[in-house]
């Protein structure tokens, strides 16, 4: 659909000002050809008004052959042809409507029709030009506003799971608890609390601040598990068993921040925490070719209390995963006989071209 | 005077700095330390203390469900928290106590001279049960549908997942679960049982049954307004005019 059509008032605008211009144009035509003006103008402005419409389907074939990806050629030649084609057309109209036509018996409109054959023939395609003119600047004009809110709403959307990234991680459980252990342990077991601070303390700036990284390389995400792990170990003592596999060829590769600590949170939550005997968390991480390949599993009791948990923090960690690396990027979740099972693998050589140049 | 008491926390460390906090009270006496709600439901039958420090935060059974399954022989109890919620303030107003932690040493002084006044008052009687009660059903109603019940033999506790029960049945005060292995004796009303029950699994069949519709084998009329269900360990269940009613549209 022209976009003259989606309004009202744009419609009517445009026949109110076309109108004008065809009377405009009949006028001058009727002047140099020397007809009578009456009989000029009744011939040539309802002529000129019909051109408006061939213009107007004009729209459709600029939307079929955009500027930035039409080879100039291919452009040249096709509009020449519509314009060639509509120009004949047109002429053949006014032809019939110069024989046809109401007009006053003082002329021949045939007559004058021919005498003005290329000057209308020379106008017709200004005007056809002109307009192919405007429909180019109108859909440029829309297709960089389109582009830039795509761009911006993408923009918005990684910055806003981001947010939602640091949140979780500062969630104030985590906080309360950790705040409540050091309170307990002042009393029970104050020599612990000093190792504690500093474990807690890198944890949270990790957090803080490579939550704001393009990239980190999997060792440090291992060791900001490893942080959180040790504290929640602390917490849990023999109830939480927890083993490392990691791949030495993994360490060094680059993945985006903050992707393994939901995952481990997950497993403390619904696999520990809810467990009257405790259990074990696994966390493997291997390289293999062009993979990197995470594996958190973790132990559950099927009859336990289901903690209260919007499953917020995976979800988030999906949207981002599919965010930066689009299909190349596999998350997958086992549940079955009491082992909870997430097994994530990302693009190990495609990733580093995400860090800024 | 002394007051027995015991302290049910999952965290160890937990456990050792609030009995490091009440020793400074002489006249508490720590009886037991239970690191799960099971071990408390034991302490309390063996010891019978007279108060109890509860964490409502616990894997498999939590404070609610501790108190829920001692009903009338829970002991003055005061919850110990790390988060401040509702449902724990409406039980302080019932003369019960809460402790948000970390413990305040301050707070904690509030709460042993409470204790003790009340117990030297040698009233030391829980708080008014019946208020308990409807506070324990609210609090229920806000996790229903059931996904297990809960009972007590004694000091045992068993934790029956619903798809094991076959039927519930009512007989005075209190209720007899079915279970293909055997039957359970709980202090509950039916009525409160279907309310919290998945009603997509389970029909209110007669005034005193309900039963479980994957157990089903089939309805068996003897005379006109007679009805029974028969479930598929041959045990039957008479069906009322309007369990029947019920069951059709289920069904």
């Amino acid at each position: 659909m022209h976009p003259v059509f989606s309004s009202n008032r744009g419609l009517q605008a445009i026949i109110v000002l076309w109108l004008a211009l065809s009377f405009l144009l009949a006028f001058m035509v009727s002047e140099y050809s020397e007809s009578g003006l009456a009989d000029g103008l009744l011939l040539f402005t309802p002529w000129y008004f019909i051109l408006l419409f061939f213009c107007l389907s004009n729209f459709y074939l600029c939307e079929l052959l955009p500027l930035d990806n039409t080879r100039m050629a291919r452009l040249l030649g096709a509009q020449g042809a519509a314009a060639t084609v509509t120009a004949l057309i047109w002429m053949t109209l006014g032809y019939f409507w110069a024989k046809y036509g109401p007009h006053s018996n003082a002329a021949d409109p045939s007559a004058v029709f021919q005498s003005s054959m290329y000057i209308n023939a020379a106008l017709g395609g200004i005007v056809y030009i002109v307009w192919i003119i405007v429909h180019y600047a109108w859909l440029n004009a829309r297709g960089n506003e389109e582009d830039n809110s795509e761009k911006l709403r993408q923009k918005l959307l990684i910055s806003q799971i981001e947010l939602q990234v640091i949140r979780a991680t500062l969630h104030p459980h985590f906080l309360y608890n950790s705040l409540n252990m050091l309170a307990n342990l002042s009393l029970a077991a104050p020599e612990k609390i000093h190792s504690l601070c500093v474990q807690m303390s890198d944890f949270l700036r990790y957090s803080v601040n490579y939550a704001k990284k393009d990239v980190v390389t999997v060792n440090e995400e291992l060791a900001h598990i490893q942080n959180y792990l040790n504290i929640e170990q602390e917490r849990f003592g023999d109830k939480l068993k927890l083993e490392y596999t990691v791949d030495n060829a993994a360490r060094p590769e680059m993945i985006i921040p903050l992707i393994l600590f939901p995952l481990v949170e997950n497993s403390i939550k619904h696999g520990i925490d809810s467990s009257l005997d405790g259990g074990f968390i696994n966390v493997e991480i291997l390289k293999r070719s062009n993979e990197l390949i995470f594996d958190i599993s973790n132990s559950f009791d099927p009859t336990g209390i289901k903690p209260q948990s919007s499953g917020l923090g995976q979800q988030s960690l999906q949207k981002r995963i599919a965010a930066h690396y689009g299909v190349a990027a596999r998350m997958n979740i086992h549940k079955e006989n009491g082992l909870y099972r997430v097994t994530l693998s990302l693009p190990a050589v495609a990733v580093r071209s995400l860090e800024a140049p | 005077m002394k007051i027995s008491a015991i302290i049910v926390d999952d965290e160890t460390h937990a456990r050792e700095a609030l009995k490091h906090l009440l020793d400074a009270y002489p006249q508490i006496d720590i009886v037991a330390e239970c690191d799960n709600g099971l071990k408390a439901v034991k302490a309390v039958h063996d010891f019978s203390p007279q108060a109890m420090f509860l964490d409502i935060h616990m894997p498999k059974l939590d404070g609610f469900d501790v108190l829920e399954l001692l009903a009338d022989t829970a002991p003055l109890t005061v919850f110990v928290t790390a988060h401040d919620e509702y449902a724990i303030q409406a039980f302080e107003a019932n003369a019960l106590d809460y402790l948000l932690k970390p413990v305040s040493r301050g707070r904690l002084d509030k709460t042993v001279e409470r204790l003790e006044k009340l117990f030297s008052q040698g009233s030391g009687d829980p708080p008014d049960a019946a208020h308990l009660d409807s506070l324990l059903q609210r609090h229920k109603e806000t996790q229903a549908p059931l996904s297990r019940i809960l009972v007590r033999e004694h000091g045992d506790v068993h934790v029956i997942p619903t798809g094991n029960i076959i039927a519930i049945e009512a007989a005075d005060d209190y209720v007899v679960i079915h279970t293909p292995a055997k039957n359970f004796i709980k202090q509950e009303r039916l009525n409160n049982l279907e309310n919290l029950l998945d009603d997509r699994l389970f029909c209110r069949i007669h005034r005193s049954a309900i039963i479980n519709l994957d157990y089903l084998a089939g309805v068996e009329t003897e005379g006109k307004d007679s009805r029974y269900a028969r479930m598929k360990n041959n045990s039957q269940f008479s069906i009322s005019r309007s369990g029947y009613a019920k069951l059709i549209k289920i069904l």
